[in-house]
């Protein structure tokens, strides 16, 4: 995997891990409604639903590289 | 009358040599190459044998020792010869030579040494 | 029949299908897709357990979205397998590292006391999960006869009982089948994969059932609930207490994915591919997303159909289709749990089995005397039935706990303590990775420290409640100290007693590591260590060699402590390919560090590192080493590393320069020999003119009464002699001339026909004087060739003069003919002669060939001239060769390539 790969990774950690806690998951919070759904299990749904198509875009365009990088 | 016989193949070689012997009162014979050689020696049993060594099929050291074992150890052999090495001449005594004679050779030598050998 | 008779059947008919599939993939492990990243991923999946299947459901209908955070940490760990597994992976195949005991171990000198100490807490807290996976099977039998009571008889009435013999009887057969736990098992890994498809498939079927059978969709479901006085609680996080244990919850699963046994056996013991971490990166996640979509919309749906605490919320999942009399989808479900259960308890126990044997059993055999004289030289028999014995008793232990102690727990909550006490290992395993100031007392101490918090504040309580100890220290605290209070150590209390559990325990762990490790300095094997881990990357290549040792041991002795875990052939092998590679003499007697390193690793996969470690002493005598000289070794080896590529290349360039003087050498000396040969052969020749010209001039001049006639012949033969002197001595020039490159041949544009025409001329006299007939057979249409004519005229004289000599005396006949063949113009030149000996046709273009073969009649000729015909023809980039006629005599021929227009 390229060293830009890695890097991509690493920031699809951090970006979920803040994404997921507080105080960024606190907007989410709250006991109403959408579309007949309620919203915080939608957002997480959604945050983690985004992590693995962000994960697939990067693994997969890092395939053809080397793989004996860090 | 002493017999010679002269074993060389170069034509040339053995006219002068035959012409020598002749002149100096021996019988000649000649033979052109090794296996003839030992025709002649068996039924001639010539006194000297002048013996070249490089000939096709027998050459001159099976010659020489054929002679001394199975012929005459008293037949005198002097080999006369363009190889010069120390190593071919130590081989030509080893296999009974009386002399060891280098080719191009002194005519008066050859003959002072046929002489002594044939007495 | 009833029911219950069917779940057994089904259940055991099911086990039955585990023993295929894992006797069919041990006999078809070569298949590619056996050992394909899908495989893998799905491998990892063994993480979601009975407890997913029926406590996430029963977590989320009581307490919401909590049930989640089990599921954030692995998720968030995803991105950084690449980082963190993929570098663990790479330690684990370098040192041979089969487990997390082994590991720690491992990394902070091979310490014996680590190893054992990881196991311990290992063992204290698998066991409580092995056995909710029990007893969720246990109770899941008893939704479907609800009339028995089983788990109250006695053990051989109880079902439970019987599931936990087979798995033994399993896990023994495809977990422990090799002693070298470094091999893959591909059969158990199958399995697990296998049953993670299973009980996928299964929770996904029952979540469409209930989302879109028994209600309308999502919405239907959220719109419903959305009047239950809870569901607000369900559905969010609590504002007040919620972000906290939201936070340190996930950071609990986080460590978790990673630390626990059963995952660090299947992710990096079984791993046969970092390459595979690519896909697992993204579909273990998605994994995680498909079981988890409908756990929320089935708690709530069960919070509905069964109001007021009617049934178990973690037995929603098999009452709510038996409820609507689906029995078949009850079923279904049943088997996904179960399936759940079985892949989680195979995996755990033959982990432990391997830790166990490999950190407790091993070392207290080899420490004490007694057993080891008496054990040592069956030992390999020893490990191979300690681990099968050890899987009995840990799945008897879980079977006695599940039925003494675990019975009024949920299975969250012992899941979780579990989850606590394997995250002490983060600090001494996932900061020693990436750390390499800690060490062995920082771990020592941070072990320590985490296992006591985690026995106090979680542990102490469970046993509590099972009754065994007095409720006081729960309410007054140790000592009557009121901060000493398990559930509210230090004072604080948490609405979540293993989010606070954890929190402090990892804490203060995390914070002994770093202290302790500052405050004391490292040991010089542990630095070793801890250099090989941290920068795995840059030593895995040339791990063999990086490693710093100075001591004394016999191979002999090496091998067979080798061969009696690996069993003489594979060792043998294992040698003779290590030799290879490190280009060791098969003679060598000693053994030197790469030899110890690599068998101490050979052997590590056998027993684990710190046993390795004992063993290897035991025929190595090791000498002290001191702090600087490793490092300079670790420098050298580093630059030894870069400088490697360098000299490898320089090496190879020596060498093919050696071979090259060498042969160099060889044509100099092959040169100058034949240059001596040549020389002496020459003046040899030299020899016979001379000798007669000598002797007829002394005749001449002796004899001076000689006859006129005589005399003239004596003088044409004297002249005669010189001419061939003269003629050889212009050869020679000339063969020199050409030899050196000297001689220029000036080319142009010639008709081979009219070369022979004139060279026939050349030689008529000489023929009719000499009676031979010559005739010519000259090709009509001959192409043009380039060519010197003056130089084929000499080739051509050359060769009618040698056919000559050879000529049948009496019949002379000699044959030119040109022709064309192969797109070449062809001269041969053929007379009715003896013919030339077959072994010999290739030779007579060498120098005096004539001369040194005595065969031969010699004839007339100097001995050079078809050594100067072909050097002729070879200017002309042609080729010339002798062969004998179809009837008799020889047949010399050259040809040249034909002019390009």
């Amino acid at each position: 995997m390229s060293k830009r790969a890695i890097t991509y990774l690493i920031v699809i950690f951090i970006a979920m891990a803040l994404a997921l806690h507080y105080p960024f998951v606190a907007v989410a919070n709250k006991p109403s409604m959408i579309y007949g759904l309620p919203v915080l299990p939608i957002y997480l749904a959604f945050i983690w639903l985004l992590m693995i198509l962000a994960s697939f875009l990067v693994v997969r365009k890092g395939k053809s590289d080397d793989s004996n990088g860090y | 009358m002493k017999k010679v016989l002269i074993v060389d193949d170069e034509p040339n070689i053995l006219m002068s040599l035959e012409f020598l012997m002749k002149k100096n009162g021996y019988k000649v014979f000649i033979a052109r190459d090794g296996a003839e050689a030992l025709g002649t020696v068996q039924d001639e049993l010539p006194d000297v044998v002048i013996l070249d060594i490089m000939m096709p099929e027998v050459d001159g050291y099976e010659v020489c020792e054929f002679i001394k074992k199975k012929v005459n150890a008293n037949i005198k052999v002097v080999f006369l010869t363009a190889k010069g090495k120390e190593s071919d001449f130590d081989k030509g005594y080893q296999v009974g030579a009386d002399f060891y004679m280098t080719k191009p050779f002194s005519t008066k030598k050859l003959v002072d040494k046929v002489n002594e050998l044939a007495n | 029949m009833g029911i219950e008779w069917i779940v057994i059947i089904l259940s055991s008919a099911y086990l039955g299908l585990l023993f295929i599939i894992a006797g069919w993939a041990e006999k078809n492990a070569d298949k590619r897709w056996l050992s394909s990243p899908y495989i893998y991923a799905l491998s990892l999946a063994v993480y979601c357990t009975a407890w997913t299947f029926y406590g996430s459901v029963g977590r989320a209908a009581n307490q919401g979205l909590d049930f989640l955070t089990t599921y954030m940490g692995p998720i968030l760990m995803a991105p950084l397998f690449w980082l963190v597994l993929r570098k663990i992976i790479r330690i684990c195949k370098a040192q041979r590292i089969t487990s997390i005991a082994d590991f720690i171990s491992a990394r902070y000198g091979k310490s014996l006391f680590l190893g054992a100490f990881t196991t311990v807490i290992c063992i204290l807290a698998i066991i409580p999960y092995i056995s909710i996976q029990l007893k969720a099977i246990s109770s899941s039998f008893r939704i479907f006869n609800a009339d028995v009571n089983e788990s109250r008889g006695l053990f051989f009435n109880d079902s439970a009982f019987y599931l936990m013999a087979i798995l033994a009887v399993f896990t023994i057969f495809f977990g422990s089948r090799k002693i070298d736990t470094s091999q893959k098992n591909t059969g158990l890994i199958t399995v697990v994969a296998f049953e993670s498809l299973f009980k996928l498939f299964a929770f996904l079927v029952l979540g469409l059932y209930v989302t879109y059978g028994l209600f309308n969709g999502f919405s239907d479901i959220f719109l419903q609930s959305n009047e239950l006085p809870y569901f607000e609680r369900l559905t969010t996080i609590d504002h007040v207490d919620g972000y906290g244990d939201w936070f340190w919850l996930n950071l609990l699963s986080f460590f978790a994915i990673i630390l626990l046994p059963r995952q660090f056996h299947v992710a990096i013991k079984e791993n046969n591919s970092e390459n595979h971490l690519k896909k697992a990166i993204w579909l273990f996640p998605l994994y995680l997303f498909l079981i988890n979509i409908f756990v929320l919309p089935i708690a709530l749906g069960g919070n509905l159909l069964f109001p007021e605490n009617a049934v178990d919320a973690d037995t929603y999942v098999l009452a709510m289709p038996l409820a609507q009399g689906n029995t078949f989808l009850a079923l279904l479900v049943f088997l996904g749990g179960f399936s759940a259960a079985t892949s989680m308890i195979i995996v755990s126990t033959s982990a432990l089995s391997i830790m166990i044997s490999n950190n407790l059993m091993i070392p207290g055999i080899l420490r004490n005397e007694f057993l080891s004289k008496r054990l040592n030289p069956r030992l390999n028999k020893v490990v191979l039935r300690g681990r099968q014995i050890m899987i009995v008793v840990m799945l008897m232990l879980a079977y006695l706990y599940f039925k003494y102690i675990g019975q009024p727990f949920p299975l969250v909550s012992i899941g979780l303590i579990s989850f606590v006490g394997v995250a002490q290992f983060a600090p001494s395993a996932i900061g020693g990775m990436f750390w390499k100031g800690g060490n062995y007392k920082g771990a020592i101490a941070s072990l320590t420290v985490g296992f006591l918090i985690w026995g106090f504040t979680l542990v102490l309580p469970t046993i509590v409640n099972a009754d065994l100890l007095s409720p006081e220290i729960l309410d007054k605290g140790l000592f009557g100290v009121k901060w000493l209070r398990p559930q509210a150590f230090l004072g604080v209390d948490f609405s979540n007693n293993v989010a606070q559990g954890f929190m402090w325990s990892i804490l203060f762990n995390g914070l002994a590591y770093v202290g302790v490790s500052s405050l004391t300095t490292q040991s010089i094997k542990e630095t070793n260590q801890a250099e090989v881990f941290v920068d795995i990357f840059k030593y895995s290549t040339v791990y063999e060699s990086a490693i710093v040792w100075k001591g004394q041991a016999f191979i002999t002795d090496i091998k067979s402590l080798l061969s009696m875990f690996l069993g003489k052939r594979r060792t043998d092998l294992a040698f003779e390919r290590f030799s290879d590679r490190n280009a060791i003499e098969q003679s060598t007697i000693e053994a030197d560090f790469r030899v110890v390193n690599f068998a101490e690793k050979l052997l590590s996969g056998a027993v684990g590192s710190a046993s390795a470690r004992i063993l290897m002493s035991s025929v190595v005598k090791e000498e002290e080493i001191k702090l600087e000289e490793v490092f300079n070794i670790l420098q050298e080896t580093q630059r030894y590393i870069t400088d490697n590529k360098e000299l490898k290349k320089k090496s190879e360039e020596l060498e093919t320069a050696g071979v090259k003087l060498r042969e160099a050498n060889e044509e100099l000396t092959k040169l100058d020999k034949l240059k001596d040969e040549f020389i002496s052969t020459v003046t040899h020749e030299m020899r016979t003119p001379i000798t007669s010209i000598r002797a007829l001039s002394e005749i001449i001049n002796d004899n001076e009464d000689l006859e006129t006639a005589e005399r003239a012949k004596f003088l044409d033969t004297v002249v005669e002699e010189t001419k061939r002197m003269e003629r050889l001595i212009n050869q020679v020039l000339d063969l020199e001339k050409m030899e050196s490159g000297k001689l220029e041949i000036p080319f142009s544009t010639i008709h081979l026909n009219d070369v022979v025409t004139e060279s026939v001329r050349k030689v008529k006299q000489l023929i009719t004087e000499k009676g031979i007939m010559l005739n010519t057979n000259l090709h009509g249409k001959l192409p043009l060739v380039k060519g010197n004519r003056d130089r084929l005229v000499q080739v051509i004289l050359n060769l009618v003069s040698n056919a000559i000599k050879f000529c049948d005396s009496s019949n002379g006949e000699i044959t030119i003919t040109t022709s064309v063949r192969n797109g070449s113009v062809e001269l041969s030149v053929s007379d009715n002669g003896p013919g030339v000996p077959n072994d010999s046709q290739k030779l007579i273009f060498e120098a005096f060939y004539q001369a040194r073969n005595q065969t031969l009649k010699k004839p007339e000729g100097t001995g050079l001239g078809l050594t100067i015909c072909k050097k002729i023809i070879d200017k002309h980039q042609g080729s010339i060769w002798i062969e004998n006629g179809k009837e008799s005599g020889a047949v010399v021929a050259f040809s040249l390539p034909k002019l390009k227009l």
